[in-house]
């Protein structure tokens, strides 16, 4: 850079600081989601079956028939929102949590295959995913629903086999990139053996991507599990997910609008934030990378 | 017992090659290493001298299994390493072992200085207790140069001479009889350059090693090398003691090679000739028939397209070259050039 | 070794005059190039040598305005080329001195061209779009220019694309492209770092070669000391951002004056003869760092006393030498004398 009129320009500092504190802000909204949902619905003594006909629909920060009071609101058969959110989020959390590891570890594990060893392996493992992703994963649902009938397990399930792809097609490109690298040479040079090269020297390298991709993708699970829950495909009605309440909701809209708004918007805060954790990871791993 | 007179490393008719292209259908291939041959004797340093493009890389890695021969035999002390099954293969591996070229790209960034050592003792149970790694690593560090406090720091902390003596000290951990050496010392710098190779020099002597040498600087060859050997296009051209072959070199594409290494002191001493060489490395998928060195040879005739020169020596000094023209046996120019 | 050292005017074609650049830094601004002044004059061959950290390239990178915008900057000093002061021209006239009357090519000529254009085009771009010529005149322009580096079958190959060419060749491009205004100047950032040593001295002597042609000047950037023995008439020599020694070649040679350079020269080995032991410089080149106190060898310097830990030595003409010669060291007279 040449200073055209002798001014000298100042050069900003470089700095990760703000990157880990974006990072350390996300961790702490999204524990907090977690401690809520683990402890709320216990403290609040919450039973998801048991109807209140009297105390229905009240508005937040109305006061029940027992004098206690309803800081979100009640839904349409009596049961307090606040507990309802929390349980809701206890479903979500679970639910994406879960996901991302059945579909983490099968996606990973045949993305690794594929990668590492090249060949015929590569070829039948990404024609797998190629048919994967032809296949609309409502249908899936709806079979799986049809069939075995609504749970929370079902779900998982079929979230996790619509979603190991993008984890495979990372874990391939990265395996495919790293395993030519010097270090894993020298390892099997050394003796290391297929399995010990892949596992433990090729996929710890490949974790940076894999990380940004687990956060996008939790998000994305949990709003799929919500719209499986809104379409009737998902959890039963014994098991509030927020998607089911916001679904109860809609009928209520213009009455009770409490009941479809709030959950929604605890379920909008915690994707945006895993979205933005991802964000910031990406960029805190590799600047490079903000085209992915 | 082993007949000392076996050569640790004897290589017979090595042919590598590489599909271009999609790995499943095989269409054009390149012929990295064709039909190379050659002894290493136990305490003996060859140099492997070549450009981009000899072969002298995949010959190293075919030697140590990262790439497989197409044909061709390799024994290790007497024992065949082509076609032998995993587990004779793994019992080479602590016979023989590997300093690769790139200081960061060869160190698992991973994993600290001490576990990159150790992890030689990680994938071979039974060689060293799990209690003595740390102890042992730690030797190893120090013997190559470095601090115990070395020991638990990570890759990107350590300059480039540095990662290289952690490579070194990895190579070492098994106890090694032969150290293939590819491009070792090329990526790092004229000042550390020197301390490498000095404690290569150093270790070569205190644990009686047997270097294979591979490198693309012609000084550095010959500092080190009693042997050498120059590959072009996958093929031997000469080969023999490194004195011979660098002050009396007999084929033709050594001597260009030489006459193009400049001098540190070119006014020390007559001018040299300067043989520059024609045109480009030929295509190694078509090589040229017969002669592989042909195309840009100035005294190439139909015999060198028609029959391939066989590995001979020539009249008037040891080495072995593969030429039906070698160059005349050089005056003794003993010119002080530095 | 030299070919024409007669200068064509009083006054240097190239004058660097006390040039520092700074780099951002998550610690602070670090100085990697510090008050370096080299010279060129018309038709010189000039060598700036020096390893890793030591400035050769951003020295070079700073005269043809090529530094990284945001991070860097430079911080004082001058480049005059032609009697304009570099660093202050507006970007437009800059751009328009580059490839015109100084040129530069680089050490590596695939990233330097681009690889979905074809060669001819790249070549004649400059012609066309600055020099008013026409495309057809171009055409046979870049025909020529290749015909002069030495590419074969240049009438054919004009149209192929940069992956078609070997390294060597592609260099030989570079150095057509750099030549087509006929530059009074060409920069060269270790042109033949990347390349066979085979390959390398077609390419030096081509450089040699075209210099008498056109009387152009040369400033090589390398770290090879025998590569700049062949080809250099004067060298400096960089070390931790500044220039610790410079002067005539063959004589900063035989009688180096600075502890760094009797260092490197005794740590190559030679291919001529088989040495027993390299005496390698300890320790490895410093990473350009904010502070510094005294002398940035002097950690790794066998003649260092205390003073060159706290005072930094100035460049200076050792007594008894002609004034081309220059050392920065305190201890120039025992290193002349034992080195």
């Amino acid at each position: 850079m040449r200073t055209p009129n002798g001014k000298v320009p100042t050069i900003k500092n470089l700095s990760s600081d703000p990157t880990r504190t974006r990072i350390i802000v996300m961790l702490v909204i999204i524990a907090l989601y977690g401690i809520a949902a683990i402890f709320g619905p216990i403290l609040m003594n919450f039973d998801p079956t048991a109807t209140d006909l009297t105390n229905r629909l009240l508005a937040p920060g109305a006061e029940r028939t027992d004098g206690t009071i309803a800081v979100l609101g009640t839904d349409q058969i009596g049961r307090d929102l606040l507990s309802l959110v929390l349980y809701g989020g206890r479903v979500s959390m679970i639910a994406g949590v879960f996901t991302l590891l059945l579909a983490g570890l099968i996606g990973v594990a045949l993305g690794l295959f594929a990668g590492f060893r090249g060949g015929w392996t590569d070829a039948i493992i990404m024609r797998l995913a190629d048919l994967q992703l032809a296949f609309p994963a409502i249908l899936l649902a709806i079979l799986l629903v049809a069939v075995l009938g609504p749970s929370l397990l079902n779900v998982i399930l079929v979230l996790a086999v619509a979603n190991w792809v993008v984890f495979a097609r990372v874990t391939r490109a990265q395996a495919l990139s790293i395993r030519s690298r010097e270090y894993v040479s020298a390892a099997h040079t050394l003796g290391g053996k297929q399995l010990y090269l892949m596992f433990r020297t090729v996929l710890p390298n490949a974790l940076a991507p894999l990380l940004v991709v687990a956060t996008v993708q939790v998000g994305m699970v949990i709003i799929a599990e919500a719209s499986l829950s809104f379409l009737g495909l998902g959890t039963p009605l014994s098991t509030p997910s927020w998607g089911l309440v916001i679904s109860d909701g809609r009928a209520y809209l213009d009455t009770a609008w409490w009941i479809a708004t709030i959950p929604g918007l605890a379920l909008s805060g915690l994707v945006l934030t895993l979205g933005l954790l991802g964000d910031a990871l990406r960029d805190r791993f590799d600047p490079r990378m903000k085209t992915l | 017992m082993v007949d000392p007179r076996t050569p640790l490393l004897e290589v017979r008719n090595l042919h590598t090659e590489f599909p271009i292209g999609s790995q499943l259908r095989r269409r054009n291939v390149v012929q990295a290493v064709n039909d190379v041959s050659f002894d290493l004797q136990r305490g003996e340093t060859l140099g492997l001298v070549g450009e981009s493009g000899s072969g002298k890389s995949t010959l190293a890695r075919t030697i140590i299994g990262l790439d497989h021969p197409v044909s061709g035999s390799i024994k290790l002390d007497g024992a065949e390493l082509v076609g032998a099954s995993a587990k004779a293969r793994r019992e080479t591996v602590r016979r023989m072992q590997m300093v690769f070229q790139d200081p960061i790209a060869s160190l698992n960034p991973r994993l600290t200085a001490e576990d990159s050592v150790s992890e030689a003792w990680r994938v071979n149970p039974g060689t060293v207790k799990r209690g003595q790694w740390h102890n042992r690593a730690v030797e190893l560090l120090e013997r190559v140069g470095l601090n115990p406090d070395h020991a638990k720091r990570y890759p990107h902390q350590f300059s480039g001479g540095q990662r290289q003596r952690i490579g070194i000290a990895r190579a070492l951990a098994l106890d090694p009889e032969l150290i293939i050496c590819d491009e070792a010392v090329s990526a790092l710098d004229v000042s550390v350059q020197a301390q490498i190779l000095n404690l290569l020099t150093d270790l070569r002597r205190d644990f009686n090693l047997t270097y294979l040498f591979i490198a693309h600087d012609l000084s550095v060859v010959r500092h080190l090398s009693d042997q050498t050997l120059v590959m072009y296009l996958g093929a031997v051209m000469e080969t023999g003691e490194s004195e011979s072959v660098f002050t009396s070199p007999r084929h033709p594409y050594t001597r260009a090679l030489l006459s193009a290494v400049p001098a540190v002191r070119p006014w020390d001493g007559p001018p040299r000739e300067r043989i520059l060489l024609s045109g480009d490395l030929p295509s190694a998928i078509n090589p040229p028939t017969g002669c592989p060195f042909r195309t840009r040879c100035w005294k190439a005739t139909q015999l060198c397209a028609d029959e391939r020169p066989e590995l001979a020596v020539a009249d008037g000094t040891e080495q072995l070259l593969a030429c039906h023209f070698p160059e005349p046996v050089a005056e003794a120019q003993e010119v002080s050039h530095t | 070794m030299s070919n024409d050292t007669t200068v064509h005017s009083t006054s240097p074609l190239l004058d660097v005059s006390d040039l520092t650049v700074e780099f951002a830094t998550s610690t602070g601004a670090v100085q990697a190039v510090r008050n370096v002044s080299i010279h060129v004059a018309h038709g010189e061959t000039v060598a700036l040598v020096g390893e890793s950290g030591s400035g050769k390239s951003v020295t070079a990178q700073a005269i043809m305005g090529l530094l990284p915008k945001r991070i860097s900057q430079v911080s004082s000093g001058s480049v005059s080329f032609l009697e304009q002061d570099l660093l202050k021209l507006p970007p437009r006239q800059l751009r328009d001195l580059c490839g015109n009357d100084l040129a530069m090519i680089f050490q590596d000529p695939m990233s330097s061209l681009n690889p979905v254009m074809r060669i001819g085009y790249q070549l004649t771009e400059s012609m066309w779009r600055k020099g008013g010529a026409s495309r057809k005149q171009a055409r046979i322009r870049a025909i020529e220019l290749m015909d002069i580096v030495g590419i074969p079958d240049a009438r054919n190959r004009v149209d192929d694309y940069p992956h078609q060419f070997s390294g060597g060749m592609r260099q030989r491009i570079m150095i057509a492209m750099a030549l087509t205004r006929e530059p009074r100047l060409l920069i060269a950032d270790e042109p033949t770092t990347a390349l066979d040593v085979t390959v390398q001295a077609q390419i030096m002597e081509l450089l040699k070669g075209l210099q008498s042609e056109l009387g152009m000047a040369l400033l090589l950037i390398s770290h090879d000391l025998g590569v700049v023995a062949d080809s250099a008439d004067r060298v400096y020599i960089m070390y931790g951002g500044s220039i610790v020694e410079s002067g005539i070649t063959r004589s900063t040679y035989e009688n180096p004056a600075h502890p760094y350079t009797t260092g490197l020269l005794a740590s190559i080995p030679s291919v001529y003869e088989r040495g027993t032991r390299l005496t390698p410089i300890p320790g490895s080149p410093p990473l350009p760092t904010a502070s510094r106190t005294g002398c940035s060898f002097a950690e790794r310097c066998p003649f260092a006393v205390d003073q060159c830990r706290t005072d930094e030595p100035l460049l200076r003409n050792p007594v008894g030498w002609p004034s081309t010669r220059e050392t920065a060291c305190h201890r120039t007279e025992e290193v002349l004398q034992h080195g």
